[in-house]
């Protein structure tokens, strides 16, 4: 397993050089120099050419947070299909040149063909219904009350669903949900916890395409289940949900820190099922390792 | 002896050996019943991890003539890892090792051969973890015989690989030690 401490280091470092500077507009640059810095502490450098799905997943990164930086630039509606655009492309980014594309008559997962899987990832939001889908997610996702409490949601399900990835044994994979989820803090912690109403758009591009990306290669190469997957996926929505009517348009503390427990628990029972299988499946063999590296 | 019936068994005596000529070089595909690819891994530097594949498919060309004409194809499937362990198969599938859903197989394929005492020098390209490096190895054997009407060749030959080199993630490189061990005992049959 990897070292906490560098763990909790990297996650820290893309923390504090994410925090928000003076000009807003350049917050989405900030959390990207927050991930680098994190994934550099961990030593994980993209590969060129980006041959592993991991690799081409960091290439995506900076794309992603493009078009949030270029929001202000754009009218709003070029700006929301390049959103809806993106959140849709790392399915084919992820997979390319994977047994998934090249002997989809061989590889499965958990009995279903790829066909199936990529029918559910890929095609189901591919036409009219998904670009609808995610417009209505990122109109959703901009009210006030849910941009206060969903940027911490995301960084509570990035960590946990990296967590899950790494128990299932792709170190790596899920290990690059720590500088992501570390530079998506300062932003989650000062829209939930902050003063002042959030003064600026979320990065949503960013946000839901890191989480998106990493589920993916979790599902497609690691051992993250279909039902992990989705779950992480759904979990943020949370945020979305307002406990009271009256507090849907208005950014109430207690319904963050409800959510924000709630999507915890939820977590935490995911984590609580993926250290079971673990438990079963890798201790005994960490076990043994323990056992011979204390020999003299 | 008319001089045109000299001509005539000649003819027939060329005839005959016209196919001989023209293929010298012997076909044979990989027999996954009586061959084996397998390795060792140090582990913690104080023991060593055995481990093989189940599925290998190759064919070699023979030209025991002219030894540079002869080549040497062998595709092993990654998926198909076995250490004795199936938690530990699984995880030596995963993107931290062998990335199996990425690279599916890891592969040579011959690009000179040259005889030497007891076999023959292959040098040739190795592809494992999408890395392509061209190598050499000794491939000792290659006595043929006839069994049951099925004409048998057999290959060994052991070569140590650096998981560095083939792009590994080098944070896995740890308590497995990055040197691997290959052995191969192939045993080709004629088509």
């Amino acid at each position: 397993m990897p070292d906490a401490l560098l763990c909790l280091l990297a996650f820290l470092t893309a923390a504090v050089v994410a925090a928000p500077g003076a000009a807003p507009r350049l917050h989405p640059l900030l959390m990207l120099a927050g991930c680098v810095s994190g994934l550099l502490v961990l030593q994980i450098l993209p590969g060129l050419p980006p041959v592993s799905a991991a690799d081409r997943f960091l290439y995506l990164l900076p794309v992603l947070l493009l078009v949030d930086f270029a929001e202000t630039m754009l009218p709003p509606r070029i700006h929301r299909l390049l959103q809806c655009t993106l959140l849709l492309t790392p399915v084919p980014v992820i997979l390319y040149r994977s047994v998934w594309l090249t002997q989809p008559a061989e590889a499965t997962i958990q009995g279903l063909t790829p066909t199936g899987w990529l029918l559910l990832a890929c095609l189901t939001p591919l036409p009219l219904t998904g670009a609808v889908l995610l417009r209505r997610l990122i109109t959703i996702s901009s009210r006030p009350s849910i941009t206060a409490a969903l940027p911490l949601n995301l960084v509570c399900c990035l960590l946990c669903s990296g967590v899950v990835i790494m128990l299932g044994g792709y170190l790596k994979g899920g290990l690059l949900a720590l500088p992501l989820a570390g530079s998506m803090l300062p932003l989650a912690l000062r829209n939930g916890f902050g003063k002042s109403q959030p003064d600026r758009p979320l990065p949503l591009t960013y946000c839901w395409g890191s989480l998106c990306c990493l589920l993916l290669i979790g599902l497609f190469f690691g051992r993250l289940t279909p039902l992990q997957c989705s779950c992480f996926a759904a979990i943020p929505l949370i945020a979305a949900a307002p406990l009271r009517p009256e507090h849907a348009e208005s950014r109430s503390r207690r319904q963050i820190v409800i959510r924000t427990a709630l999507t915890a628990l939820l977590c935490s029972l995911l984590l609580y099922q993926a250290w079971s299988v673990f438990a079963v499946r890798m201790l005994p063999l960490l076990a043994v390792s323990q056992h011979l590296s204390e020999q003299p | 002896m008319s001089v045109s019936r000299v001509l005539l068994r000649l003819a027939l005596c060329a005839a005959a050996l016209l196919p001989v000529t023209a293929s010298a070089a012997e076909e044979y595909v990989y027999d996954a019943v009586h061959s084996s690819v397998s390795f060792k891994a140090r582990h913690l530097d104080i023991s060593w991890i055995h481990g093989r594949f189940n599925e290998v498919d190759g064919k070699f060309s023979i030209d025991r003539q002219d030894p540079a004409k002869s080549s040497f194809q062998l595709t092993i499937k990654a998926d198909s890892v076995d250490t004795a362990n199936a938690a530990r198969d699984e995880h030596l599938r995963q993107p931290d090792y062998f990335d199996t859903k990425q690279f599916p197989t890891i592969e040579f394929r011959s690009t000179k051969v040259k005889a030497i005492e007891g076999g023959y020098e292959v040098t040739g390209d190795f592809t494992m973890h999408g890395t392509t490096r061209s190598i050499t190895i000794q491939l000792m054997g290659g006595r043929q015989i006839e069994s049951r009407g099925v004409r048998r060749v057999g290959f060994s030959t052991e070569l140590r690989l650096k998981r560095s080199d083939y792009n590994f993630d080098k944070n896995a490189i740890g308590p497995i030690g990055d040197e691997a061990v290959v052995i191969i005992d192939c045993e080709g049959m004629s088509k």
